[in-house]
């Protein structure tokens, strides 16, 4: 259980940009940050990856204060996919997700059989055991976002079979085209099938956060505006709130999902 | 990924430990006067009477070992500095150790400075105390707005420390004689014109300091490749490991320069070889280096002494006519 208490943060000094978030990650949960660009949904993320710290508030995973948790034995409980991942050198598919096993490993410890069957268990788990040999620069943007996947799934996992870790994306689909946003979906959705794992994901795009996550926190300048079940929370007034947008909010025929329509910008009187 | 990481390192320390021997036994062989390994290494003549044990001993062997010092360290302080940038094309020479060090020699070869420091002369000691000035400026720039280090104000700062000390060494060349514009010159292109052990010994005790540290630094260094904030959430400590390369390998780079002056390509061209035979790991690459660095250095240094025999060249010019082109080749070969 991952859970933020009220937690402010600013950089530098300036205007804070988180003013009072909480919100829960629980045990095999899915839980998507939505807000336009600059409403803290990045910083949110760092925030609960212990990567910056709360000048008030806490970020608690099982009951303990992340800052209080040694870093490598929070890296052990929770990985970070980021937007994009661009390497200085060039590094073999399988030589990125032995990276995930750093936590693991003592100073001068190098990676044993173990980890390598970890390592295997883990592409093969986002569907990419294929491209275990090939250089990490050499593949399109979906297959690196999915070997990345699997190098945060290979860090959270004691065996080779994951255990009941935590995966942070931070905007995963930025980078990535129409096929390979679906095709990211699907691996998340069956990751979260199968596996004893929790997922927080923080997106702009409304479709995508309505069709994978059970539930939403929305944020609005650094605020949480509401919280909650995906399908109790998407409201068109919400919406409108949040982007400045009237919607509307439907459910799929086929695949029963909601679904939101961005009609037109929101006018004066619509906002009233 | 056929043999195991274990197994690939036993491969490339002894490859390249083989290597680096057998060129600092073979290069006191080569020069003007021909002696013989046999000859040199017996026991049987007594060594006041043995003119081959001499000079493999006393004019040779001491440069010989000063050029795999040198050559290890430059070789091997590239790669951390190239990880620690996250740029393949930085080099032990990027963020303004060898300006400094440039300017504390410049200025105890102008001013006539005739001190020694733990066996150092002025010159060597007041570059590496330039080094290290240079250093300090850089760290303290690159951290004073962050809580870690800022690599791309090191980068910035560096570039500019050089161009500033650049101008600094020409402004005290102003006030040099035409025969220490010769000794400055002949310092800058970087030479190994070494006859005894001192040197060699007084860097000895940096150069084990900054090999521990790089032992160290291999694997957060492949951290560092994917990324700050990904080395992060993986468990590195990334302020510490930044700093720890940042210090170790410029320590290391003061101290050769100290013994052999800035001795360019070395630092960019053994790193990128190395890379091309035993992949990107910094487990493999960084022992690598400092052996193929010892070799290579050596290597380049024999052919300074030869190929215009009676006459030595500097073997910083043997390095750069061999490090140029290949830098060039490497920036536009396909990957």
């Amino acid at each position: 259980m991952l859970q933020a208490a009220d937690i402010v943060f600013g950089y530098h000094g300036s205007r804070p940009v988180l003013r009072g978030v909480s919100l829960d990650v629980p045990p095999n949960g899915f839980v998507g940050i939505l807000g336009p660009n600059g409403s803290g949904k990045t910083t949110l993320l760092r925030a609960l990856a212990g990567a910056v710290r709360p000048s008030s508030g806490r970020v608690m995973l099982d009951g303990r204060d992340v800052a209080a948790i040694p870093r490598q034995a929070l890296a052990r409980r929770m990985a970070v996919v980021p937007q994009e991942t661009h390497l200085a050198f060039d590094y073999s598919v399988i030589e990125v997700v032995l990276m995930g096993r750093y936590p693991h490993l003592a100073t001068f410890e190098i990676e044993g059989p173990q980890d390598l069957a970890i390592a295997r268990a883990a592409l093969a788990a986002t569907g990419t055991l294929e491209l275990e040999d090939r250089a990490f620069d050499t593949l399109s943007g979906g297959e690196k976002q999915r070997v990345i996947v699997a190098s945060a799934l290979a860090q959270i996992s004691a065996s080779a079979v994951p255990a009941n870790g935590i995966l942070l994306l931070d905007e995963p689909t930025a980078a990535l085209d129409l096929a390979y946003q679906l095709e990211l979906a699907a691996l998340l959705r069956s990751l979260q099938d199968r596996l004893p794992i929790a997922i927080a994901i923080s997106t702009h795009d409304l479709n995508f956060a309505a069709g994978l996550c059970r539930a939403l926190v929305l944020l609005k300048d650094g605020q949480v505006l509401a919280s909650g079940a995906t399908d109790d929370v998407l409201t068109p007034d919400r919406i409108r709130l949040l982007y400045d947008v009237e919607a509307e909010v439907t459910r799929h025929p086929v695949t029963g999902r909601l679904m939101i329509v961005p009609l037109r910008r929101a006018t004066a009187e619509s906002r009233a | 990924m056929t043999a195991s990481l274990g197994r690939r390192f036993a491969m490339t320390t002894v490859g390249f430990g083989v290597l680096a021997a057998a060129a600092v036994v073979t290069a006191p062989l080569v020069g003007s006067t021909h002696i013989s390994l046999r000859r040199a290494f017996s026991t049987a003549i007594p060594f006041s009477e043995n003119p081959d044990a001499q000079i493999f001993f006393i004019a040779r062997l001491p440069r010989t070992l000063a050029g795999a010092l040198v050559g290890s360290m430059l070789a091997s302080a590239g790669v951390v500095f190239q990880g620690l940038l996250r740029n393949p094309l930085a080099t032990p020479f990027t963020l303004g150790v060898s300006a400094g060090a440039a300017l504390g020699a410049m200025l105890a070869i102008t001013f006539g400075w005739s001190f020694t420091v733990a066996g150092m002369g002025a010159a060597p000691a007041a570059s590496f105390i330039g080094s290290v000035g240079a250093v300090a400026i850089v760290y303290a720039l690159a951290r004073a707005r962050h809580r870690g280090l800022s690599t791309n104000v090191l980068l910035l700062a560096g570039v500019t420390m050089n161009a500033f000390f650049s101008a600094l060494i020409l402004f005290v060349q102003y006030f040099a004689d035409f025969s220490q514009t010769y000794r400055i010159l002949h310092w800058l292109m970087g030479d190994l014109d070494i006859s005894s052990y001192e040197p060699v010994i007084t860097a000895l005790p940096f150069v084990l300091v900054s090999l521990a540290v790089f032992a160290w630094l291999a694997r957060p260094l492949n951290l560092l490749s994917l990324g700050i904030e990904s080395a992060g959430t993986r468990g590195l400590n990334v302020a510490t490991a930044q700093r720890a390369a940042f210090l170790s390998a410029s320590l290391a780079t003061g101290a050769a320069v100290s013994v052999g002056g800035p001795i360019g390509f070395i630092g960019i061209v053994v790193p990128h070889l190395v890379r091309l035979i035993v992949g990107p790991d910094h487990r493999l690459v960084l022992p690598a280096s400092a052996l193929f660095g010892a070799a290579f250095l050596i290597g380049c240094d024999v052919a300074a002494r030869t190929v215009m025999s009676p006459v030595e060249l500097p073997v910083g010019v043997i390095t750069a006519l061999v490090g140029g082109p290949f830098f060039l080749w490497l920036l536009v070969r396909k990957r």
